[in-house]
């Protein structure tokens, strides 16, 4: 099921590939031109960055008090506990380490983004057949180092996966399988084709969730807020398309199955 | 590149271990019953930004790539993005 999530990302960067010339023609896109927060405002980068980051720290905790998700955990208690090495560990601690590998991408010279690393991936193994991708014509230092990242995602969650003791192989998450028929061949698709549009989306939009949002947001770019503002607003209007009517099978589903990190 | 492929295994780490990798929870914060993937995500860019304002205002000499463009396309790849986003909840 992943592998035909990666093969929909793979392709997306191909078609991505093949458009890429005519973006400015069309006038989608000008180079080199940037728009960020700062020159805006008129505040220095510095302090601004600063003031934002804890604007956005009182705002998630404000979410947490008022996050109806908390309920389903308590529900799903019965399961948590296990080990530090083997449950799912919380957002504030996750979200630490994220924000610390995104610093710790910067300080190498380098950015953290995932559908960047899968279009210099994608570009480097294109290189070995001879194929030389437009989008990404250049191929050097930093695209190995972005394509080495992307391969690194792998073995990096595989670890965590076998800790977790999830090798029961879920093909289908339950939640998928309880709302909508047709199982393992309903879910391929909408990996595969989810996969394909996330890959093309991200390469004109300028970055995933991770290379727009997480790393993107931190830079002030005025370009990466209305990406990361559209795909959120979107991606919920799909989202609550698909689930019409039957808002409340999530919390159903996440207790009677018990849902933990490694059955879901 | 080794540092690439370090860095890379690190936020896979993370990733997995903070239940990113969860289709409900995905779905949760899409839907708006359960904001932990949410949580996550603001938390690591506050982090960010924290960082990359102190190290700016302390010269450090860190600075982040801004994206180098402008353009239309940042709200229609948002859509396309967006549409695949919640079809495959990753």
């Amino acid at each position: 099921m992943a592998g035909l999530g990666i093969a929909g990302l793979f392709l997306g960067v191909f078609a991505y590939d093949m458009v890429s010339p005519e973006l400015a023609s069309w006038g989608v896109r000008s180079f080199p031109q940037s728009m960020t927060l700062p020159p805006i405002v008129q505040i220095a980068y510095g302090p601004l960055a600063v003031t934002v980051g804890v604007a956005v720290l009182l705002m998630v905790m404000f979410a947490d008090k008022i996050d109806p998700g908390k309920r389903i955990e308590t529900a799903d208690s019965g399961r948590q506990n296990f080990s530090l090495i083997r449950r799912e560990w919380g957002w504030a601690l996750t979200g630490f380490l994220a924000g610390l590998t995104i610093l710790a991408a910067t300080a190498q010279g380098q950015y953290l983004g995932i559908i960047g690393g899968f279009a210099a991936l994608t570009a480097h193994i294109s290189g070995v057949f001879g194929h030389t991708l437009q989008s990404v014509p250049m191929l050097d230092d930093n695209t190995a180092w972005r394509a080495a990242l992307a391969v690194g995602l792998f073995p990096g969650a595989l670890l965590s996966a076998a800790l977790s003791g999830s090798f029961k192989n879920v093909p289908v998450a339950a939640l998928w399988d309880e709302a909508f028929p047709g199982g393992m061949a309903s879910r391929a698709l909408a990996v595969f084709t989810g996969g394909f549009l996330i890959s093309v989306g991200a390469l004109l939009g300028g970055g995933c969730t991770t290379g727009a949002f997480m790393a993107g947001f931190p830079t002030l770019s005025v370009g990466n807020f209305v990406m990361g503002m559209t795909f959120f607003a979107v991606g919920m209007m799909t989202t609550f398309i698909l689930y019409w009517g039957r808002w409340g099978l999530l919390e159903k589903v996440r207790t009677e199955k018990r849902l933990d990190l490694a059955t879901d | 590149m080794t540092g690439g492929l370090i860095t890379g295994a690190i936020f896979g780490f993370i990733l997995h271990r903070g239940g990113l990798t969860r289709y409900s929870r995905i779905m949760g914060t899409m839907l708006m019953k359960d904001l932990k993937a949410m949580k996550f995500m603001f938390t690591a860019l506050a982090v960010a930004a924290v960082g990359y304002g102190a190290a700016d205002m302390l010269d450090l000499g860190i600075s982040p790539r801004v994206n180098p463009y402008l353009g239309w396309s940042h709200l229609i790849g948002g859509v396309i993005f967006g549409v695949g986003m919640g079809l495959a909840g990753f």
